[in-house]
């Protein structure tokens, strides 16, 4: 199913200056095996600024449809074809 | 080849100094960390002429440190202080029995008097007894009641008029940056004097003479003058007090050394609204007359719990008092505030 | 700093209703975060759009600053005057504090020359929280009430600060910001893309943010205990030269002596008379101004007399007036203090000469 991305606050940076992406997952994804695989294929450099365990570093935002993802269960929510999920950082300087 | 030589005498460096990172020689270190600790002490007064000093002495390396640096600038600048060393044993099999035998042995090689006061004769509890009955939860809590007052009553059967403690810089800068994020602002205040006092006299004036001493020169030192210390962790509780904010002031030393001083400045010159600041009123406990702002004080409310049994409802007692008497003088939002911040000094 | 200040500024709606007269400043920082003269010119017409977009934009003036600026001499290439300055400082944190400096001096002077009462940021409670920890990393602890203030009335001689979003949290903004289909312009800071434990202000904001992440009390706790601090006095025009803080009475006397200590003729501007000249926290950055990165210079265990810096004054090539790697403003802070100073002591003279008489 395709999923679309998008990074912002400097995160596009670590992903080649790409804003947005679709990306093409298996079913019962979860942000979780997201984070994974756009580590795997997309991440450019500098995990540990992207990353934080299996989960994003604290102090980047995720949106899923414009929602918290901490309302939808966080890094264990399952994407849904055409969800749109945002990633922001808020960090200064990116 | 290191062909590196000190900055100070030219010899070959063998060190480089953590605080500085200047290269040093060993015979130099020694000096300049020796001068150091002397002037903390002369320019703040810590001390007068005929006093007796007790150095609280637990084995570890800060307070062996201690107590060689204080007996060798008592002889060689001759402060005149008659220095003791106290300790105290918390009844810890493995843990305190050994590093108590390292004192023992300070006390021979400085020749100074060394009292041990016990958990066991002024509370009737070891800690290996308290915690056979209430498990690793709060233990540490009971401990550092027991342990403050512990060390009030050594002071008082050694009639000592000050004591001295191992409190290194990066111990101050820790507590300043804790106290910070909980927004304890009498603490905050407190914790960078580098003596506390009671004003009405209720406990024994505390020093700490390695106020502006990096842990790294301590345990330098230690290595390279051979001091016999003890350094196993307290089996009840590894790693206590290495939380975030000691992480963060390792890696701050590491990124820039100056940092830990730095910290310590930034709260000497913090300006505090006395209004903000709750005055404790102090009193006698009336069980045991050891000073308290309760009635009984936290020391024989947890005695009692432990002795009828309910110890841990006891911790909860005693914290849940306090947070009422301080809410009584805050706004109802602030109190919610507090509660959710208490979660951090729970988990630090 | 700034991209917080500019990506974010646009989000407060309640801005538009109340009416007063308001405009825009872009401090443009490319030259010194290494952006081409392209991409400098892109942002800043990425943050003009961003703001003409908005209803009422046509109203409002626009300006940009080049950080530069601060540089600006006859016949130099200011550009290479501020990329000199900042790699002076031979350390990351240090850089990272001469370019904050840098970008509150320019708004601030701008607002002065300018003739505006008020400058509104946008640093939420996040940025300033971190802020709150960097600056006590830095030993200028006593200025941080002046920092987190909502509305700091204490003047910059005549200039307010205000701050709206100074309860928000980063992450609040960021989301507003998404919802409202905002899109901030990103301007690199000199840390980007440097490793997580780098710098203090990189590591302070690595640490509070994984605290906030567990304990979402963090950043607002901070705050209120700096609610809790006494606000120094401003009254005065006796600040550090450098940052332009509120000095403790130590570094004012030190200060004090440094400016009487002088003498026609004299080199103003040895890199150890600009230190006593400063605050503590900026005599702490100095140590690393064209030093060496194992900080040898750093001061021995009398920390609570930072002035005596008697290591920096060596590291001076002679003949060189160091003073002249500053930025203007240092420049001018330096003769005005001198200025004051005289005036003060001719004062002084002159009262008791009358009372003589």
């Amino acid at each position: 199913m395709k999923v679309k991305v998008e990074f912002s606050g400097g995160l596009e940076l670590l992903f080649d200056k790409a804003t947005r992406l679709t990306v093409d997952v298996d079913e019962k994804t979860t942000i979780k095996d997201l984070i994974a695989y756009l580590k795997q294929n997309h991440l450019k450099e500098k995990p540990e600024l992207f990353m934080s365990g299996d989960s994003v570093r604290p102090g980047i935002l995720v949106l899923v449809n414009d929602v918290d993802w901490e309302l939808l269960d966080g890094a264990d929510y399952k994407v849904e074809p055409n969800d749109n999920v945002v990633f922001i950082s808020t960090l200064h300087g990116g | 080849m290191n062909g590196k030589s000190c900055v100070r005498c030219g010899n070959k460096a063998q060190l480089k100094r953590p605080k500085t990172g200047e290269l040093i020689c060993k015979e130099c270190f020694f000096v300049v960390f020796e001068t150091e600790v002397h002037e903390t002490i002369t320019s703040s007064n810590l001390f007068s002429r005929g006093e007796r000093v007790a150095i609280a002495a637990s084995g570890g390396k800060d307070s062996t440190v201690l107590a060689h640096i204080m007996k060798v600038l008592n002889d060689r600048h001759d402060y005149g202080l008659e220095l003791f060393l106290l300790s105290i044993d918390e009844g810890i099999t493995g843990y305190r029995d050994d590093s108590l035998e390292s004192v023992k042995r300070n006390k021979e090689e400085y020749q100074l008097p060394l009292e041990i006061v016990s958990y066991e004769q002024l509370y009737g509890w070891t800690m290996d007894a308290i915690v056979a009955q209430i498990g690793m939860k709060n233990n540490c809590t009971f401990c550092g009641v027991f342990r403050r007052q512990a060390l009030d009553r050594g002071c008082e059967l050694l009639k000592v008029d000050k004591m001295v403690t191992g409190h290194n810089a990066d111990d101050v800068a820790e507590t300043v940056l804790m106290n910070v994020l909980r927004g304890d602002i009498a603490r905050l205040q407190r914790c960078v004097a580098i003596v506390t006092h009671d004003e009405s006299g209720g406990y024994i004036p505390r020093a700490k003479p390695f106020k502006y001493t990096y842990e790294k020169e301590i345990v330098m030192y230690a290595y390279f003058k051979k001091l016999d210390y003890f350094s196993t962790e307290c089996i009840y509780s590894p790693n206590a007090y290495r939380g975030f904010a000691r992480e963060l002031i390792k890696d701050l030393e590491r990124v820039r050394p100056q940092c830990i001083v730095d910290i310590i400045r930034s709260a000497e010159t913090f300006q505090f609204d006395t209004v903000n600041i709750r005055k404790q009123v102090i009193s006698r406990c009336e069980k045991c007359a050891y000073i308290s702002s309760q009635k009984i004080c936290r020391a024989c409310v947890f005695l009692e719990g432990l002795n009828s049994g309910k110890a841990k409802l006891s911790v909860f007692e005693s914290e849940g008092k306090t947070q009422k008497s301080k809410a009584r003088r805050v706004e109802e939002e602030e109190k919610v505030e507090r509660s959710k911040v208490s979660i951090l000094n729970a988990d630090w | 700093m700034l991209n917080h200040l500019m990506q974010e500024i646009v989000s407060p709606h309640s801005y538009r209703t109340i009416s007063f007269f308001w405009s825009v400043l872009y401090i443009d920082i490319g030259a010194a975060v290494g952006l081409s003269e392209e991409e400098r010119l892109e942002r800043a017409g990425q943050v003009r759009d961003q703001f003409a977009s908005r209803e009422h934009g046509s109203q409002k003036e626009f300006y940009i600053m080049p950080l530069e600026y601060a540089f600006r001499n006859d016949g130099e290439n200011c550009v290479e005057k501020m990329q000199d300055y900042l790699n002076s400082f031979k350390q990351l944190s240090a850089r990272e504090d001469a370019l904050r400096q840098l970008v509150q001096t320019a708004i601030l002077n701008f607002a002065q020359e300018n003739n505006f009462s008020n400058v509104i940021t946008a640093e939420s409670a996040s940025n300033l929280s971190i802020r709150v920890i960097t600056e006590i990393c830095k030993g200028r602890g006593f200025n941080i009430p002046l920092i987190t203030s909502y509305d700091d009335s204490s003047t910059h001689e005549g200039v307010r600060i205000l701050r709206p979003l100074k309860d928000k949290l980063a992450k609040e903004i960021a989301f507003y910001n998404a919802v409202e289909k905002l899109k901030p312009v990103f301007i690199p800071d000199i840390t980007t893309g440097t490793p997580l434990k780098s710098s203090v202000d990189r590591l302070v904001e690595e640490f509070i943010s994984s605290l906030q992440a567990n304990f979402p009390s963090t950043v607002h706790a901070i705050l209120r205990t700096t609610e809790k601090l006494k606000v120094p006095n401003m009254q005065t025009v006796f600040n550090c030269v450098v940052c332009n803080s509120v000095l403790t009475r130590d570094e004012r006397r030190s200060q004090e002596e440094a400016v009487n200590g002088l003498h026609t003729g004299d080199d103003l501007t040895n890199l150890q008379r600009l230190g006593k000249m400063s605050c503590y926290g900026c005599c702490r950055e100095l140590d690393f101004f064209k030093s060496s990165e194992n900080c040898s210079n750093l001061l021995s265990s009398k920390d609570d007399a930072p002035q005596q810096n008697k290591f920096v004054s060596e590291r001076i090539a002679e003949g060189k007036t160091i003073l002249e790697d500053f930025p203007i403003y240092v420049n001018d802070n330096i003769h005005k203090l001198i200025r004051m100073s005289r005036e003060q002591v001719k004062e002084s003279i002159s009262e008791y000469l009358i009372e003589d008489q």
